[in-house]
């Protein structure tokens, strides 16, 4: 399963997720994503730290989220070897 | 009456035929009525014309209470007439008419000295003198018939034969009538009798069709009013763990908020406190009585003007679990017929409670098995990360491929795989993607049980069925049941149980060790092994019509030599996961490490690769993986065995090219120029074989 918390700060919406973006949750993460970009234009940060697996689908969606201007905070050796894969440019680095 | 012919006057009677005339009229009458109070009406009217009669008077004997009734006391002069009058036999001349069978002639009845409370009576109505005759029919003596006139000496031995025969008469119509009140009686009891016994079925249906214990007490309630008066009714059922009771359903309209369902209370000083005790209706049918309950309720229903109250014990198995209680504003509201009733009506209420408490408990502990098992099938997914099929090869994706076209049939599996290839994983995942995901996903490895017991394993034992066989045992097959069953080392099976096993498959049924009784099952099996069950046919030691029912959609999984490239990802999960449960802020895998792992032959496939990361995270300090590659080097200088097909062998002869490059594929030294391919057929070469550069 995956939690997603959303949390508005002041400039932008961060989403912070715990567990697995896999499966069905992947489509959870993009409504999610895809509502808060239609109300707001400002920044969107995903918090990738807490998550413990991606699949095949969970890596496109951060792809394409990563193209359109989300920053990713990745953790782990497997998390940060996908998201460093989205591209290198534009991701936070943590630790 | 009114078109009938005038009368004629006493004097206009004469002579024996006028007599006769004026006897047949009273014989008609007698005749006709059915009723005893019009019955002694005409007579009173007609008898003057035969006797000198002033008041006729009818007593019966009530033999249930041992007392003359005056039932019927008709005048035809101005008279205060009082009947239903009762006296013991001793008492009134018509008990000792009764008692003697004898007519009685009083001619004065100043001078009679007996019965002076009757005697009393009749003189100070005038009466100076009467004549008694015995009523009675060819059965029973039924009482007397009493002739009074306001004349002494009114009546001679003449007229005693006359009023015999009259009395005779009014006899045969007493007991006509008699009977048909009997009759008429028993039918209405019969009735009663059949109405209630339609409404104990309507609700026993109505409590048979829902397991809601307030919809039973809801039907229950409208049927009651339908038969006994009330206008409170309440369910209460003892709670055993407080030791009191909750009233569990209230039909109460005039309750104005004064009681709650679902309200706990004693039952003490109350009359369902009285029913839990005696385990017998108790009931309070007049207002003192109901006044002597001190209990909250009773006190209640007194203030809202409620004089009757019937507390009806629902007993099961000798053991009262609750109470029905009624109350009404009429007094004597629950008679003995009623309670018989109710306490039929009780007796359907409480197994209506019993099943409803029982469906209920079962309910709840269906609820917690479901729950218990999500946790637990989560549980095993997150331990071993059975959902997570890691990797992006070509030979993975071939097999990917293969589930994906084989889950939604119901068709049986064979997973064929060297050890450590993820057999299991790709039989659940065959499982989740089936459309029998809802249910058990039940996995048995035949290697891993002592062969005696694998029969009861697979399916089950009775109790006895063998030294040892204590209690009865489900097997794997009935657990399975809608759901999948996953062998895995099949071939471990041993012959006398494979044609079993082929019966189950075949047949879908089977006996439990001990049990003559035929199982009926729905599974879908997936099984798996290492070894070459073709082979094993060969050898004799694998019945051959098992291995083609097995064999129906073989899927092969590729060693993880074969799938190098996902090695590099593999590490990455593995380290991730396994630095996530030691706490270890691991956060790289050194390039050489990966490389080094890529290039291992890995004989235990990923079972090893996951056992060597773990064992390197627990060594690990630091934010880099440190493998004990030293390990791996032995092996690493062995080569690779021989490929099987020119695919293979030409896809390993690229890969190893390519790992000696380090991946250069252009230049004098390139891969390409080592082959003696061009780049770019090299290149395409590359693609078409699915090989990637393995990251970081």
């Amino acid at each position: 399963m995956l939690k997603i918390a959303v949390s508005n700060t002041n400039p932008g919406t961060i989403f912070v997720l715990s567990g697995r973006l896999a499966g069905p949750w992947v489509d959870e993460v993009r409504n999610c994503w895809l509502k808060q970009k239609k109300h707001e234009s400002a920044p969107c940060h995903v918090d990738l730290r807490e998550v413990t697996f991606i699949d095949e689908a969970g890596t496109r969606l951060l792809s394409q989220m990563y193209r359109q201007g989300v920053t990713i905070q990745a953790s782990g050796c497997l998390t940060r070897a996908i998201v460093q894969n989205l591209d290198k440019t534009g991701v936070h680095k943590h630790g | 009456m009114n078109d009938r012919p005038p009368l004629p006057s006493p004097h206009e009677v004469q002579g024996d035929s006028a007599r006769y005339g004026a006897l047949l009229q009273v014989v008609e009458a007698i005749a006709t009525h059915s009723d005893l109070s019009t019955l002694i009406q005409d007579l009173a009217r007609l008898l003057p014309l035969l006797v000198p009669v002033n008041f006729v008077g009818l007593s019966l004997y009530d033999a249930q209470r041992g007392v003359m009734r005056l039932h019927v006391l008709q005048a035809n002069v101005p008279a205060d007439i009082i009947g239903g009058q009762e006296a013991p036999l001793a008492d009134t001349p018509a008990g000792l008419v009764w008692d003697t069978q004898r007519p009685l002639l009083i001619n004065d009845l100043t001078k009679e000295s007996r019965w002076p409370t009757i005697v009393g009576l009749m003189r100070e109505d005038g009466v100076q003198s009467c004549c008694l005759v015995p009523l009675t029919s060819v059965d029973r003596q039924l009482g007397a018939l009493e002739f009074s006139s306001l004349q002494p000496s009114a009546y001679g031995e003449q007229d005693l034969d006359l009023m015999q025969q009259i009395g005779r008469q009014v006899a045969v119509a007493v007991e006509n009538v008699l009977n048909r009140e009997a009759a008429n009686a028993s039918r209405r009891d019969v009735e009663r009798q059949r109405d209630r016994f339609a409404l104990l079925l309507r609700m026993t249906n109505t409590m048979a069709s829902t397991l809601d214990l307030r919809e039973v007490f809801k039907a229950v309630s409208l049927c009651l009013r339908e038969m006994v008066p009330q206008e409170y009714a309440s369910l209460i059922l003892y709670q055993s763990k407080t030791n009191r009771v909750r009233l569990e359903a209230l039909d109460f309209p005039d309750n104005e908020g004064a009681l709650t369902e679902g309200a706990m209370s004693d039952v003490a000083g109350s009359l369902a406190g009285l029913a839990f005790e005696r385990k017998r209706p108790a009931v309070a049918n007049t207002l003192p009585e109901l006044q002597s309950f001190a209990h909250a309720v009773p006190q209640l229903l007194i203030r809202k003007g409620f004089h009757s109250m019937c507390s009806l014990p629902l007993l099961s198995r000798d053991r009262v679990i609750g109470c029905l209680n009624l109350a009404s504003r009429q007094e004597q509201a629950f008679g003995e017929q009623d309670l018989a009733f109710l306490s039929q009506v009780a007796g359907q209420i409480a197994l209506a409670v019993e099943n409803a408490l029982a469906y209920q408990e079962i309910t709840e502990l269906k609820d917690r098995l479901t729950e218990e098992k999500q946790y637990l099938e989560e549980e095993i997914r997150l331990e071993h990360g059975f959902d997570d099929i890691i990797g992006d090869s070509r030979a993975l994706k071939q097999v990917l491929s293969q589930v994906e076209i084989v889950a939604p049939t119901h068709a049986t599996v064979l997973i064929q795989g060297e050890t450590g290839t993820g057999k299991e994983l790709i039989a659940r995942a065959i499982h989740r993607l089936s459309g029998r995901n809802q249910r058990t996903f039940v996995k048995l490895n035949c290697a891993a049980i002592p062969t005696g017991l694998l029969e009861s394993e697979l399916f089950g034992h009775e109790r006895g069925a063998f030294t040892g066989a204590i209690a009865q045992k489900v097997g794997r097959f009935e657990l399975a049941h809608g759901g999948t069953i996953f062998l895995d080392e099949v071939g471990e099976i041993p012959l006398e149980l494979q044609s079993k096993l082929l019966r189950v498959l075949q047949e879908q049924e089977f006996e439990r060790l001990g049990s003559t009784r035929t199982v009926h099952v729905d599974i879908r099996l997936i099984a798996a092994t290492n070894r070459d069950l073709a082979k094993l046919v060969e050898d004799h030691e694998f019945r051959s019509d098992l291995y083609y029912r097995l064999n129906v959609f073989p899927v092969t999984l590729p060693p993880l030599r074969e799938r190098r490239e996902d090695i590099p990802v593999l590490v990455r999960y593995f380290t991730q996961h396994y630095a996530a449960r030691m706490k270890k802020p691991i956060e790289s895998i050194p390039a050489a490490t990966l490389e080094a792992l890529s290039r291992y032959h890995w004989p235990g496939n990923i079972r090893e690769l996951e056992n060597l990361v773990e064992r390197a995270v627990i060594l690990t300090q630091g934010t880099h993986l440190q493998v004990p590659l030293p390990e791996l080097k032995i092996q690493a200088q062995e080569p690779s065995p021989p490929a099987t097909t020119f695919h293979d062998a030409e896809r390993d002869q690229i890969l190893r090219t390519l790992r000696d490059t380090r991946w250069v594929i252009g230049g004098p030294d390139g891969a390409a120029a080592r082959l003696g391919l061009k780049r770019t057929t090299l290149t395409s070469k590359i693609k078409k074989l699915g090989i990637s550069r393995p990251r970081e």
